[in-house]
């Protein structure tokens, strides 16, 4: 039974790092209708900066949290202004692949400038160390992404529900230039929503760094399964994307444990098979 | 502003994309690419390796390696006891000098097949070595039959000399996966006998890729064959998301000894899982892999005390060869990243080495008199890197007296702890607590 509960909740817990990937991407498509290549990349770039942040400055990466999102939102908007909004301008074709030739240049200017060996936090980590339950043991860094990804779910419904921006940004996703005609800035609601998803990444990328190690290439591994995540939570939709993540970290994580550790992908992909043969669009996709 | 901040962003990727191109070139250093010509003072050597791409830091450090090895080679060196050293460059061809050439293969099979056919068709280069794994070596293999071209390579896979694929330019002084698992299963025997080691159970813990799947049934015959109780078998992808129920299993198992065929990546998820799990595997051998690399010992520091690995080079051997060329190598220019010398490197090292001796004692770089020198290559022991039982191939182009050893970190260093001849340190088992 503990082996059973201990498997649940760390899949929970790895599920969470998909789960802020994933709601990234449903941000960024639900809005924009553009499949993000790159937040993969984006939570690459939230790593090194939690990596240097530990290296240079001795920081945890929970202290280096809101630096991290706040250098890839200010990123995001750099690069929304100068590659994405041009893009969206164009055809439909380039539109959906202007993130995957940015996601090429970040991967490779990181290795260029970073290296592309293997790296983990060269300093120790003060929020560290495990609470041993009996029947449960909880890694305290592990406990990171899963609060970050609750607190990003809460946060991104909130914002998009109760604040004026949420509402113009809603309303831009529904109809781009319906929006503008009552005096919302769609360019506007389009650049702090990609910047608000490469922040998403890069307070995720610095969770991350507690427990995985660091290369440029790290993002495309996260990134698939975000992708998977977004599908079958529904596209565009946050909560969707939040709940999926988490139940295909439980996948992975029990049929690795039951079922063989060689095909625990399989499960993951059963799961996410079965729910768009019941709801198409994904769980809660309309 | 913003057309000006476009301009700029688009010459950072224009310069971004022609630095990363430099890198892969800057291996071509000596290679003065287009001519493809290797006239008489100079020989080409192709060496593909991994100059980016995941492996990279492996890649880079191996050809530095051949650098620092090709100017040893190329001049006269009569203070050093290593073969080749003495004289300058290859006497049998008027001290003809050797040329590197140096293709970057990305760890991708497709990559390193086209970049093996451009040093043999545009680069004209008379022989390939280099880094490789094993499946990236059985892809250019095809490629340097196909040429008539020798590749020589120290990656481990039985498959690749097992006769299933006929390949007659192939050479490997290394040995394989099947002589590294011997020596896993006779030292675990050893501690049994004289440490009172009380070793009978296994567990296995291997990636699924060509060499992870290569070593597992070899593992699960000597297994049987010793007696030993294999109570959990894992196999997993390497670049897996999280290694959480895999370490479960193994942790519910408890085996006596956890056996692991892992590479960098992987092997540092692992224990980092393994702390987070509040458990430490009794005692662990790995299967050289990620152990023998310096990115995951940098990262590792002094939680990789007590760890094992097989292998077939520790800085510990005592031969004058190796404390010479551990002196080079802490002195070399190449040495930028000042980086300890490591199995992994000497290995490939010596595929370069034996190459030389090749063409010096061939005289001569066409492919049917080079390939026969390989074959009997005449050697004096004393004056190579690695100390074999000595060189011999059997027909699949595998050396049959190739020998290895297990090392045990301790203090920033592996340490010889078996066979006992050469061993340097005492084996400590089992394996202390990890600090959670």
């Amino acid at each position: 039974m503990s082996v059973f509960l201990q498997g649940l909740y760390e899949g929970i817990i790895n599920g969470s790092i998909l789960a802020l990937i994933a709601m990234g991407i449903a941000l960024v498509w639900g809005v924009m209708n553009i499949l993000s290549f790159s937040q993969g990349e984006f939570l690459m770039l939230g790593m090194f900066v939690s990596y240097y942040a530990n290296r240079l400055l001795g920081l945890d990466p929970i202290v280096a949290m809101p630096l991290s999102a706040l250098v890839l939102f200010v990123l995001g908007i750099i690069i929304y202004k100068l590659i994405i909004a041009r893009a969206l301008r164009g055809p439909i074709l380039s539109q959906r692949l202007i993130t995957f030739a940015l996601s090429m240049v970040l991967v490779y200017s990181a290795q260029l400038f970073f290296g592309a060996e293997y790296k983990t936090l060269s300093n120790p980590v003060k929020f560290s160390g495990t609470i041993d339950l009996g029947f449960l043991t909880i890694a305290k860094q592990k406990l990171v992404p899963f609060l970050l990804a609750l607190i990003v779910a809460g946060l991104l419904f909130w914002f998009l529900r109760y604040t004026r921006m949420g509402k113009a940004i809603q309303a831009t996703s529904m109809d781009r230039y319906a929006a503008g005609l009552v005096g919302i800035n769609p360019d506007r609601a389009y650049t702090i929503s990609f910047a608000l998803a490469s922040a998403v990444a890069g307070a995720a990328g610095c969770a991350l760094t507690y427990y995985y190690y660091l290369y440029p290439n790290v993002g495309a591994t996260f990134q698939l399964w975000g992708f998977i995540a977004v599908a079958m939570g529904g596209f565009g939709s946050i909560t969707g994307a939040f709940l999926s993540g988490l139940l295909m970290g439980i996948a992975d994580t029990l049929t690795g444990l039951y079922v063989n550790t060689a095909i625990k992908y399989i499960g993951v992909c059963v799961v996410f098979l079965v729910a768009v043969s019941f709801r198409p669009k994904g769980i809660f996709g309309k | 502003m913003k057309k000006f901040l476009s301009f700029f962003l688009a010459v950072t990727m224009i310069f971004t994309l022609a630095a990363c191109g430099n890198n892969t070139n800057s291996g071509n250093q000596n290679g003065s690419a287009g001519d493809g010509q290797s006239d008489g003072n100079t020989i080409r050597i192709g060496v593909l390796t991994p100059l980016t791409g995941s492996s990279a830091q492996l890649g880079n450090q191996v050809a530095a390696i051949y650098q620092m090895l090709t100017d040893v080679i190329n001049e006269e060196h009569p203070e050093l006891t290593m073969a080749m050293a003495a004289s300058a460059g290859i006497t049998s061809m008027d001290g003809a000098k050797l040329e590197l050439v140096i293709a970057d293969h990305k760890s991708d099979a497709t990559t390193a097949v086209s970049e093996a056919k451009r040093l043999i068709t545009e680069q004209n280069v008379v022989a390939i070595c280099g880094e490789f794994t094993s499946a990236i070596a059985k892809a250019v293999a095809v490629v340097t039959e196909q040429y008539e071209v020798p590749l020589i390579v120290s990656c481990s896979a039985v498959s690749l000399t097992d006769g299933t694929n006929d390949f007659q330019w192939f050479f490997r002084y290394a040995i394989t996966d099947e002589t590294y698992i011997k020596d896993t299963f006779d030292f675990m025997n050893y501690l049994n006998e004289n440490y009172d080691a009380g070793i009978k159970t296994i567990a296995m813990f291997s990636e699924d890729s060509e060499f992870g799947a290569n070593i597992v049934p070899i593992e699960e015959k000597y297994a049987a064959e010793y007696g030993y109780e294999i109570v959990e078998k894992i196999n997993y992808s390497s670049s897996a998301t999280n290694l959480t129920s895999e370490v479960l299993k193994i942790k519910e198992a408890d085996p006596d000894v956890l056996l692991m065929s892992s590479f960098v990546s992987d092997a540092l998820l692992f224990f980092n899982t393994c702390k987070e799990q509040k458990y430490t595997p009794n005692f662990i051998i790995g299967q050289r892999g990620g152990f023998i690399q310096s990115d995951y010992l940098t990262a590792m520091g002094d939680e990789n005390n007590y760890i094992c690995t097989t292998g077939s080079w520790a800085s510990d051997i005592n031969t004058d060869v190796t404390k010479e060329l551990v002196d080079l190598w802490a002195n070399s220019s190449y040495n930028t990243e000042k980086v300890d010398l490591m199995d992994s490197h000497v290995k490939d090292a010596m595929n370069l080495l034996f190459l030389a001796m090749a063409i010096e004692q061939a005289g001569t770089t066409e492919s049917t008199a080079l390939r026969e020198a390989l074959l009997n290559l005449d050697y004096d022991m004393d004056t190579l890197m690695i100390p074999w039982n000595g060189i011999s191939f059997n027909e699949y182009g595998q050396n049959t007296q190739s020998n290895g050893f297990v090392t045990q970190y301790y203090d920033g260093a592996y340490h010889t702890v078996f066979p006992a001849a050469g061993a340097s340190m005492e084996p400590v088992f089992p394996m202390p607590e990890f600090d959670y």
